[in-house]
């Protein structure tokens, strides 16, 4: 345990004395020789105790084909270490596109590998500084690539920071840990969670306050108005399509100003965190049932509407609301 | 980074089959409940990971562990010593395999594996074994490569392949390391009980012992001959000396050493060098009469030569000797009384007979010849005597007149010392065979052989060989012309005298010998030889030599490691294009040339206008082509298919 804690610390000092001002790095980033290191793992440590010992037998023994046989394997060791090394040099790696996800969920940072020679198995990823982290491993075809999903668990909202990353490899025979870094700052946007005790959507709250009240069930067809990017697709005015009069939208409800505004002002005595989290349900309401919604935050406002794209600006005001760097 | 999901049942199948690899040459000097446990091991672990089940708990591991432990004290009365250490070591990494649940269990089972190669090599360090090992090694790296494979199972060729590069790109750093690291000249400490019977000669003879032998074709010892090797009927190696009767035994009698041996030479002496097989006996061996010990070992005052250790391995020594000799008359009675001992209670027609015979010729000469005489016409030499009762020279002499040598050199020597004449038994070997390749005399188990020696008064010891007799063949031309063929493969080869067989016989044995000096036979001695003659260097020190070994990591090292990353750091074009530019060059014999910059669409365009007779061929390997290059990954066996298409490709 000593020796791989040990290890551990000399990795570190090393990653961070050698990217002390290099990162985040431009894509791809190919994996030349400087930037592999390679050091013996515990059961490298320990394939070399067994060579002493067989080699304390040979000698006692005076067998020649028992020092052949040390020979053979401490060479066959030290061969081994230039096919760990080979195992990761030259491979080009980019970061893959990450899907935003809620707090506390699994955010996928993704590492795309290609490899412009032989094929390569059983390369892993994991983060730096994060020895819980279940690594997880590849395999890269000859002159072909793959894309490596790194879970990794977003407990708030906000930007995840990717953080650096310890791609490495002990194939073919685990004595060798050969290892590198790579930090493309990538980041992943987590939505608040979504607090089912938010309830109903907050229809009332807006009769009460202002009179306009969109209720499905008796709504009226209003007008049709022209398709802007975002309309579902059940408002589409198929019949006027059919018609050639191009792609109209249906408008439903009392007024435009009936709109469902969700109001961070609303929820007047929560925590802030709560809040969001309320209205992230509420987002998430509307959107199902095709309510058109709109987003008050006190520093931010998204015009009401419906559709992924409205859905996603809404989210994300909501999960960068009051972080400093953003917006 | 240590993944349960690495014991899989591919690679626990690899891994016992490691194992019963490694084992296998052990199975016939194990007791057989130990093969039991291994085997039950064995196969429960395979079956507990075909069906997912969870491995022993710890006091079942315990339970058997004690019991393994507890059956090898029953067995050998003592649990240290190689005999049992080997046997534990099995035992115990059997039940290890049983119980691994980690990738590092995994580890240790294999890294215990090379262990029980090496204990292969105590009992056998032929080329034979030494290729086994290589190979069980390499299916011990092939085992090792798959568990290290995380995510996915590897193939049978993606464990085979890449563990028979890393032990082919592992021998010339080996064969630097073997021959370049100081070899001590003994052991760092002293073994206790290296308890293995070793084939050769003992230090007593029954009847059967000598014809057991003869069965084994196994090398006794090779001899270099610094001048014409001696005819065969005066080749007699002397090994132990046998003056005591017991029953129907010969025994040795307790000899002191001789401080110095005297006797007249009356031809000039022989020089050769003798290079023994392990024997674990003491004996060393020499042409009749030897000069002198050679170092670290000593002669009796029967001329016999013994090493202060046993032969445990490879001993080779310089030797002279005078093949005509007279041993000199100046022993005392007291001296001569234990070689006139015989047992006169059993065989009483034989102790009849020598007494009427030394009435009828008071002169011993005649005597012997008379009885030479008597072997000569009444007697027949074999292999397969028929089995004798409690007067065994009683009724091999008056009713079965079938036997072998030792049956004739017992026989005799008893009825001289009945009628009074001092004798003993002399055992060793007769004869030898050269290798017209290596020029050696190479002496087998099957020469094994005995015969006497008579004391008479004006010349002392003399050698009398009642089978030259009986088969004057025998010591003429050797055991294979005086037997006939055997049928077995090695009588074969022994019989069919200057055929295909016998030379493929001679080359084998060249191999061996070789291999002897230069892998088994290895020492500091060599070593520095090696120096002398291969690299020139005079005085090899351990400091000069730790230099060259530096030197010889460092090159050897460098040199593969070059080679090795040059694969990687090499450009290399994709099997798919270069296939592309295989097929574009046979275009580019008739005339049409792909422009660098044009696409293969646009290529076969061009084609179709110009020369669509071709056009009409080449389509297909180009669509094959673009389909490859462009659309969904290629598998390897469509790779195939399209550099088969490129290679089938002509233009008429």
């Amino acid at each position: 345990m000593a020796a791989i804690s040990r290890n551990l610390n000399l990795r570190q000092r090393i990653s961070d004395w050698i990217f002390r001002a290099r990162f985040p790095e431009q894509p791809p980033v190919v994996l030349t020789q400087r930037r592999i290191f390679i050091l013996p793992t515990r059961t490298g440590y320990f394939f070399v105790l067994v060579l002493l010992l067989l080699l304390i037998a040979a000698i006692n023994y005076s067998l020649s084909l028992g020092f052949l046989l040390t020979f053979l394997l401490a060479s066959m060791g030290s061969v081994s270490m230039l096919h760990t090394f080979r195992n990761l040099a030259r491979l080009a790696i980019s970061p893959g596109k990450v899907e935003p996800v809620f707090a506390g969920d699994t955010a996928q940072f993704a590492l795309v590998f290609s490899n412009p020679g032989m094929p390569r198995f059983s390369v892993g990823a994991k983060r730096v500084r994060h020895d819980a982290d279940e690594a997880v491993f590849t395999d890269v075809g000859e002159s072909g690539g793959t894309t490596l999903r790194l879970p990794m668990r977003a407990d708030r909202r906000g930007r995840l920071q990717c953080d650096r990353l310890e791609v490495f490899t002990e194939y073919p025979t685990g004595l060798f840990h050969a290892w590198s870094y790579v930090d493309f700052g990538s980041r992943c946007l987590v939505y608040p969670r979504p607090d089912p005790g938010a309830g109903a959507l907050p229809l009332d709250a807006h009769a009460a306050g202002q009179g306009n009240i969109p209720i499905r069930g008796d709504e009226e067809f209003q007008s049709l108005r022209a398709y802007k990017p975002g309309d579902t697709p059940r408002q589409i005015a198929w019949k006027a399509l059919a018609r050639g009069q191009g792609l109209l939208v249906k408008e439903f409800g009392a007024t435009a100003s009936a709109d469902l505004w969700l109001d961070f002002d609303m929820l007047q005595g929560l925590p802030v965190e709560e809040r969001l989290s309320r209205l992230t349900w509420w987002v998430m309401e509307a959107e199902r049932a095709q309510v058109p919604y709109g987003l008050k935050l006190p520093n931010h406002a998204v015009r009401p509407l419906t559709g992924s794209r409205h859905r996603d600006e809404c989210l994300e005001a909501l999960a960068l609301y009051g972080i400093a760097d953003e917006v | 980074m240590l993944n349960q999901g690495a014991l899989t049942l591919a690679n626990i199948t690899w891994l016992l089959a490691a194992m019963a690899f490694v084992i296998a040459p052990h199975v016939a000097r194990l007791p057989v409940w130990v093969s039991v446990v291994c085997v039950g091991a064995g196969g429960a672990r395979w079956w507990i990971a075909r069906h997912g089940l969870r491995t022993p708990s710890w006091w079942i591991m315990a339970l058997l562990a004690v019991g393994v432990a507890a059956g090898a004290w029953v067995e050998y009365r003592q649990l240290f010593g190689r005999e049992v250490g080997v046997s534990l070591l099995i035992a115990m990494l059997c039940l290890k395999i049983l119980e691994m649940r980690m990738k590092r269990d995994v580890v240790i089972a294999i890294f215990l594996g090379f262990f029980l190669a090496m204990t292969n090599f105590l009992y056998s360090q032929t080329i034979l074994m030494g290729l086994y090992m290589l190979v069980c090694v390499w299916i011990f790296v092939a085992t090792l490569v798959g568990f290290n494979r995380i995510n996915t199972e590897a193939t049978v060729r993606e464990r085979v392949v890449p563990a028979f590069w890393l032990l082919i790109q592992a021998i010339p750093l080996m064969l630097v390391l073997f021959f370049l690291f100081p070899r001590l000249a003994g052991p760092l400490w002293r073994m206790p009980g290296a308890d293995t019977a070793g084939s050769g000669l003992s230090d007593e003879m029954s009847p059967g012992d000598i014809s057991k032998l003869s069965l084994s074709d196994a090398v006794a010892f090779r001899v270099d001959f610094d001048m014409a090797v001696p005819n065969t009927e005066d080749l007699y190696w002397r090994g132990p000396v046998l003056g005591q009767q017991v029953g129907r035994t010969w025994r040795m009698y307790p000899v002191r050493a001789a401080p110095r041996i005297q006797y007249d030479a009356l031809s000039p002496p022989v020089t050769y060098r003798v290079t023994l097989q392990p024997s674990n006996k003491p004996w060393l061996f020499a042409l009749d009469l030897p000069r002198a010990a050679p170092p670290e070992a000593y002669i009796l005052g029967d001329f016999q030569l013994r090493s202060n250790t046993l032969v445990t391995s490879l001993r080779s020594y310089e030797m002279s000797s005078h093949l005509r000799y007279r041993t000199g008359t100046s022993l005392s009675p007291d001296a001569l009384r234990p070689y006139l001992q015989y047992n006169d209670d059993i065989n009483p027609r034989t102790i009849a007979y020598a007494r009427k015979l030394r009435q009828d010729n008071p002169d011993p000469k005649v005597l012997i010849e008379k009885l030479m005489t008597r072997y000569n016409n009444e007697f027949e030499y074999t292999l397969e005597p028929p089995l004798l009762g409690p007067n065994s020279v009683d009724e091999f002499l008056f009713d079965t007149r079938k036997g072998f040598c030792e049956h004739y050199a017992g026989s005799f020597v008893l009825i001289l010392r009945a009628a009074g004449i001092p004798a003993r038994v002399v055992t060793g070997y007769q004869g030898g065979e050269v290798n017209p390749i290596t020029r050696q005399l190479v002496v087998r188990q099957s020469e094994a052989h005995a015969w006497s020696e008579v004391w008479l008064e004006d010349l002392g010891w003399v050698r009398a060989d009642p089978t030259f007799a009986v088969s004057p063949l025998r010591i003429n031309r050797g055991m294979a012309d005086a037997l006939g063929p055997q049928g077995v493969l090695d009588n074969l080869i022994r019989a069919d005298r200057f055929g295909l067989l016998k030379q493929i016989g001679f080359t084998w044995d060249a191999v061996n010998s070789q291999w002897n000096q230069w892998v088994v036979g290895f020492n500091q001695e060599r070593q520095r030889y090696a120096f002398e003659t291969l690299l020139g260097v005079q005085d090899m020190d351990w400091r000069r030599l730790a230099l060259w070994l530096i030197a010889g990591i460092f090159s050897t090292g460098g040199g593969v490691g070059l080679l090795l990353l040059l694969k990687v750091y090499r450009k290399r074009k994709e099997p798919v294009v270069a296939a592309y530019d295989r097929f574009c060059a046979k275009l580019a014999k008739t005339g049409i040339h792909r422009e660098p910059h044009e696409g293969p669409m646009d290529f076969l365009d061009r084609l179709t206008h110009e020369r669509p007779a071709v056009a009409a061929r080449a389509r297909r390997v180009v669509e094959a082509y673009v389909a490859l290059r462009y659309a969904q990954p290629a598998s390897r066996t469509d790779l195939h298919v399209f550099v088969a298409m490129v290679r089938r490709f002509r233009i008429v």
